[in-house]
């Protein structure tokens, strides 16, 4: 059965496909989540929730093809908002436990940390999930035109914090 | 323009691809998610235990509801009931209790909060009483729950297990219901005067009714019919002892032989005909039965048909779920996520273990019936958990039974024992009453 079939009849309530959906893009769901929240134990916990907002909600989708990008913009707003619930509380510890060891990944984790939540978004869903600007235009509700400019934004924003982190890093 | 940022995000998406994704344990918060939202979405039943837990083991069954057109006309003359069809239809015994004008409007309001309550009106006996109300709230009443739901007779409380709706849809802020009392023991009421009392729990804001009511009506007594005769179904003895018959309910109690090698669940079809073989009286919906879990001895609901008396009567059954007393329950390690014993029937599949949540599939056992298959769990102390959650889904290939017990109670293993499985004994009884 291909995606959208599948798609199809979960968004019709049926429970098997729903499951077999959850399957399909697991994967993509717990890596979003990982990317976000930075360890294991968040992240399973993040797919718990994530299945079951996506179980009570799935029946409002309303283009199957997109099933993919709309799953995965729940566990981006469930783990930005266990982020801010968590810089309540503490702000750096989270980093540490990456292990991460590479100065690419970790300056660029870094900036990615310093956009807004919607240009966070932004940056995932076309750098790692290749999502077509049509897409979010039309999830996000926006002209295409928007999404354009607001990812030069972001980019922009990256740009900017990677060489100001670059110079401060050579003083 | 940006080519530098695209290489460094194409190296770090590279990265994120690489990360292991532990699969089993992603599987398990899926189905995790999946139940919980499942659980949420049923329609939620409660029933409150009022009896000392430990000992009292009921027996509920729920059916789904049609409404028949003519019943709704025919009681729609009564003040304030044609809002209440659908809480009275499926009963034949509370149709007949409607038609016999032994229904009481009582109309009283309380305001709280800004929420109405309204005690609709009252069907009352010495078994139990069906208190019909109306709560309108100018605010959405989803997720609010019930606490302390309290009947008093002349000041004193009547010791009462207490049946509900909740409602599911998410805009409601109406719900009419009705709360099922059903007494512990039967009530020798000393005067006429009664009081409903309850909180109403929303948002972790509690909200306390109290609305008192005087009955005009007055209250029919039992009759009671002492039999103490025994049948025998496979080599299994069951004596009748006693048959009372109230306007809300039959009592049918049952003891059961201590030398029976099968425990006795529950009776499909136990039923009263008349002299003419038609039914009089049949299976209950809701509490149907109460007894204790050493399978001694079991008193029985039925429907009553209290207004209609017939020359005979007859108890009859012969659909009798029983499962070997030594295998008549599961054992489940919730920690390792295992079943440790079960039926050799494997007549009820277990499809997940959370840590505090089973999920059971079943071909249906009775068509437009769902049946508890659990009353309460006992852990490895000998402690009573309690199933704090039971939902019921499915349709007329397979149904689904989800449990959710008291997490803090849970010293595994924890065994459960079957109240309701589709195993029969093979045979059939009856007995004169009357």
């Amino acid at each position: 059965m291909v995606e959208s079939e599948i798609a199809k009849k979960a968004i019709k309530g049926d429970d098997q496909a729903f499951l077999k959906l959850m399957q399909l893009y697991k994967d993509t769901l717990y890596r979003t989540a990982f990317a976000f929240l930075k360890n294991e134990h968040d992240a399973l916990e993040a797919m718990q929730e994530v299945t079951f907002r996506a179980y009570q909600k799935i029946h409002t989708v309303k283009e199957p093809s997109y099933v993919k990008t709309w799953l995965v913009r729940i566990m981006m707003n469930y783990c930005q908002d266990q982020l801010k619930k968590r810089k309540r509380y503490s702000s750096s510890e989270v980093l540490q436990k990456i292990g991460f060891e590479d100065a690419t990944h970790l300056e660029m984790n870094e900036a990615i940390e310093s956009l807004s939540s919607v240009e966070q978004q932004l940056i995932f869903l076309k750098y790692f999930q290749n999502t077509k600007i049509k897409e979010i235009a039309e999830l996000e509700k926006i002209p295409e035109g928007t999404v354009k400019s607001r990812l030069h934004k972001a980019l922009k924003s990256l740009k900017c914090f990677l060489s100001e982190k670059g110079d401060a890093d050579h003083v | 323009m940006f080519e530098k940022e695209e290489q460094m995000l194409e190296e770090t998406k590279n990265r994120l691809e690489k990360v292991e994704v532990p699969e089993q344990l992603v599987n398990d918060a899926i189905q995790q998610g999946v139940l919980q939202a499942k659980n949420k979405k049923q329609k939620r039943k409660k029933t409150l235990w009022a009896f000392s837990v430990a000992a009292i083991l009921l027996l509920t069954f729920v059916a789904s509801i049609r409404v028949s057109p003519a019943f709704a006309s025919a009681i729609s003359t009564i003040p304030g009931m044609d809002r209440l069809v659908h809480l009275v239809q499926l009963d034949k015994g509370m149709k007949a209790i409607v038609e016999n004008d032994y229904y009481e409007p009582i109309g009283k309001s309380q305001i709280k909060d800004n929420m109405t309550l309204t005690v609709d009106g009252i069907i009352i006996d010495e078994t139990g009483a069906e208190v019909f109300y109306t709560l309108e709230a100018p605010h959405s009443l989803e997720g609010m729950d019930y606490q302390v739901v309290k009947v008093f007779n002349d000041g004193h409380e009547l010791i009462a297990s207490v049946g509900y709706d909740l409602p599911d849809q998410e805009t409601a802020n109406r719900i009419v219901d009705k709360f099922s009392f059903v007494f512990g023991e039967t009530e020798q009421f000393t005067s006429n005067n009664f009081e409903i009392q309850f909180d109403v729990e929303q948002n972790n804001k509690t909200t306390p009714f109290n609305v008192p009511f005087t009955l005009k009506k007055e209250i029919k007594p039992g009759k009671i019919y002492t039999l103490n005769e025994t049948v025998e179904i496979e080599g299994q003895q069951i004596k009748v002892k006693k048959i009372k018959i109230y306007p809300l309910r039959v009592a049918v109690t049952l003891e059961f032989n201590k030398q029976n090698k099968m425990k006795i669940l529950q009776f499909e079809d136990m039923r009263i005909e008349d002299e003419n073989g038609e039914i009089w009286s049949s299976i209950r919906n809701g509490i149907s039965g109460r007894g204790e879990n050493q399978n001694k001895e079991n008193t029985y609901f039925l429907q009553s048909n209290y207004f209609k008396e017939p020359k005979e009567l007859y108890l009859k059954f012969d659909k009798v779920q029983a499962l070997p007393k030594e295998e008549s329950y599961l054992l489940v390690d919730f920690a390792k996520k295992e079943i440790l014993e079960q039926p050799s029937q494997r007549k009820i599949e277990v499809l997940n273990i959370g840590d505090n949540t089973i999920e059971l599939r079943y071909y249906p056992i009775r068509e437009n019936y769902m049946y508890t298959l659990f009353s309460q769990g006992e852990n490895a102390k000998g402690e009573i958990v309690d199933i704090s959650g039971q939902s019921n889904h499915g349709n007329d290939k397979e149904q689904f039974s989800i449990n959710t017990l008291d997490e803090k109670d849970i010293i595994n293993p924890i065994r459960l024992d079957f109240i309701a499985y589709p195993n029969y004994l093979d045979g059939s009884a009856s007995i004169q009453i009357k």
